[in-house]
């Protein structure tokens, strides 16, 4: 544990060094759009659009939820923050709610930039992707690493 | 090949390169499958997964038992409203792969509270009954057969409403109410080749109660199905002997016994309660349910089972048992045996219906499930069942000799894409 807790601890001693944006490298982040009403997300909040327990934002805007599937690890890391999961389950889980016509998972999409690009377009659009990568053109609403 | 099965593979040719998710019309095509073998210890009795089967699983190698395919649409149709269908191949009644409409409704979500769906919908009797076909959706080989066994209900065409609120941070408490009719794709083989008993048309109503955590899910669900269709003739000639002796002995109780051999004359009420917990690498999953039918000969079921699993990188083994006790009405025969040899035979015939409508065993199993790849799974069970076996509701051709014990070995191929 205590190694780990080092690990996690490296990037952000490195970011403060370098002086850049607080938000851990490495770590997954949920981002809205600027102008999509919300300043901020619980974790229950994020865990029900998520799972595919509430499709709308608290602004009530429909959300559209986007993930970074590339690389794996950074959904890997979101999940397990997020829910204590692994992505066998996660994909189990999606199994069942979307063939039982309930939900439809989050759109995937391949890199940070793709998520950015979408969020940015998208005021409905809630999106997880790598923290390090994160710019002006969207808001951070959870950081799981924290 | 089949008619059907060249239809389906024309539709899966036709659909594969469409499985991906278009962000400009909405439209997502996507599906899922199982490849399955299967070995039975015994060659006394047929293994089934389900009573819709027409043959099941004896000493030699089976890849009909478990081997399925689905292909499901969802076309976002603008705002609030959307659209999925479904179509499900697997081996039928008719000795045939030849693909079925399991879903094809239209969902209504005006607020993030209320849904209403209206058109071919599954409806979860029991947990996980509408995706019991989805294999990588759960842990097992196939759902426990002492507990999906008698549920042969799969599609209702009819309408759905659930309401969903959060009852505090992390909690959410769902409400559900179904009505229709039982979809006429559930047929039970019976007879000569390709007959069938029909099980749709059956008026259904039910209740789903659900609480969902992080890690917990509990639920509650009751329903009704009141059967319009008529048993056929074998059994119906069953019915007009035993109402033909009960006129001729002025026997009332015999004719009363009569009416409750008919389909129509048994209302059956499901009611089932379970709990899901998914904590870390532990899943436990525990269900039990009741079936009531009329007052009578045709038995009452009560089954559960409890599955336990841990995960271990991409390996869950996992324990599963599962139990079903048929809880006889007694069946009333009067003076029917003692008159003669074809009053001797029609009590005979009646007995052994009944028979064929009991259940009485415990199964025992043990499996592995290997998350190899993204998206599939490769499994392995093996099953120990006892149970009586005169009581052979779930089990077909039942040959002499028969002990009521089997050993099942399972392979499965899951996978989504």
């Amino acid at each position: 544990m205590r190694a780990l807790s080092l690990m996690r601890c490296a990037p952000l001693f490195l970011a403060a060094c370098l002086g850049l944006s607080p938000v851990r490298a490495g770590e997954p982040v949920v981002i809205v759009h600027p102008d999509s009403g919300v300043q901020s997300l619980t974790r229950d909040e994020v865990i029900n659009l998520f799972m595919g327990r509430q499709k709308r934002l608290p602004s009530g805007r429909v959300a559209a939820p986007v993930e970074q599937a590339e690389p794996p690890a950074t959904r890997a890391r979101f999940y397990q923050l997020l829910v204590g999961k692994d992505l066998p389950d996660i994909h189990a889980y999606w199994a069942r709610l979307l063939y039982s016509g309930q939900a439809q998972p989050p759109r995937q999409a391949a890199s940070a930039e793709e998520v950015l690009e979408f969020v940015a377009a998208n005021k409905g659009a809630i999106g997880v992707m790598d923290g390090a990568r994160v710019d002006r053109r969207v808001r951070v609403v959870l950081d799981l690493g924290k | 090949m089949s008619f059907g099965m060249k239809v389906w593979i024309i539709l899966a040719a036709l659909m594969l390169p469409l499985t991906a998710q278009d962000a400009d019309c909405g439209l997502k095509v996507s599906g899922f499958g199982t490849l399955g073998l299967a070995l039975n210890s015994s060659d006394r009795a047929e293994y089934v997964r389900e009573p819709t089967q027409p043959r099941g699983v004896l000493r030699s190698l089976n890849s009909s038992l478990d081997t399925r395919l689905g292909l499901q649409v969802n076309q976002n149709l603008g705002g609030d409203l959307s659209f999925v269908g479904q179509i499900i191949s697997k081996y039928r009644f008719d000795y045939t792969f030849t693909p079925d409409v399991s879903w094809a409704f239209l969902s209504y979500k005006p607020t993030s509270s209320i849904q209403a769906r209206a058109g071919r919908l599954g409806f979860d009797v029991f947990q996980i009954a509408d995706t019991r076909n989805v294999g990588y959706s759960y842990l097992w080989v196939r759902p426990p057969v002492d507990f999906f066994g008698p549920l042969m209900l799969s599609s209702l065409d009819g309408g759905d409403l659930t309401w969903t609120t959060a009852l505090n941070e992390g909690l959410n408490l769902r409400l559900k109410v179904a009505a229709g009719r039982t979809a006429s794709i559930d047929k039970v083989p019976f007879g000569n080749e390709g007959g069938y008993v029909p099980l749709g048309g059956s008026k259904l109503i039910g209740a789903v109660a659900e609480v969902d955590g992080r890690d917990l899910n509990l639920r509650v669900s009751y329903a009704r199905a009141q059967p319009s269709e008529k048993f056929p003739a074998p059994i119906t000639d069953l019915q007009n002997g035993l109402n033909a002796y009960a006129l001729l002995l002025n026997d009332s109780r015999l004719a009363q016994q009569a009416k409750g051999v008919d389909f129509q004359e048994n209302c059956f009420r499901y009611l089932s309660a379970g709990l899901n917990w998914q904590g870390g690498p532990l899943r436990v999953e525990a269900v039990g349910a009741q079936v009531r039918t009329g007052d009578g000969p045709i038995p009452d079921l009560k089954s559960g089972y409890l599955s336990v699993g841990y995960r271990e990188g991409a390996f869950v083994p996992y324990f599963l048992a599962s139990r079903i006790v048929s809880d006889p009405h007694p069946l009333y025969l009067g003076a029917l045996p003692t008159l003669g040899p074809q009053a001797a035979a029609l009590a005979a015939g009646v007995s052994a219906f009944i028979q064929h409508q009991r259940a009485n065993q415990t199964t025992l199993a043990l499996g592995l499930r290997w998350d190899f790849h993204t998206n599939m799974a490769l499994k392995v069970q093996i099953d120990r069942i006892e149970g009586r076996p005169n009581d052979v509701m779930l089990w077909l051709n039942v040959r002499p000799g028969w002990e009521g014990k089997a050993t099942i070995g399972s392979v499965t191929l899951d996978f989504v894409f």
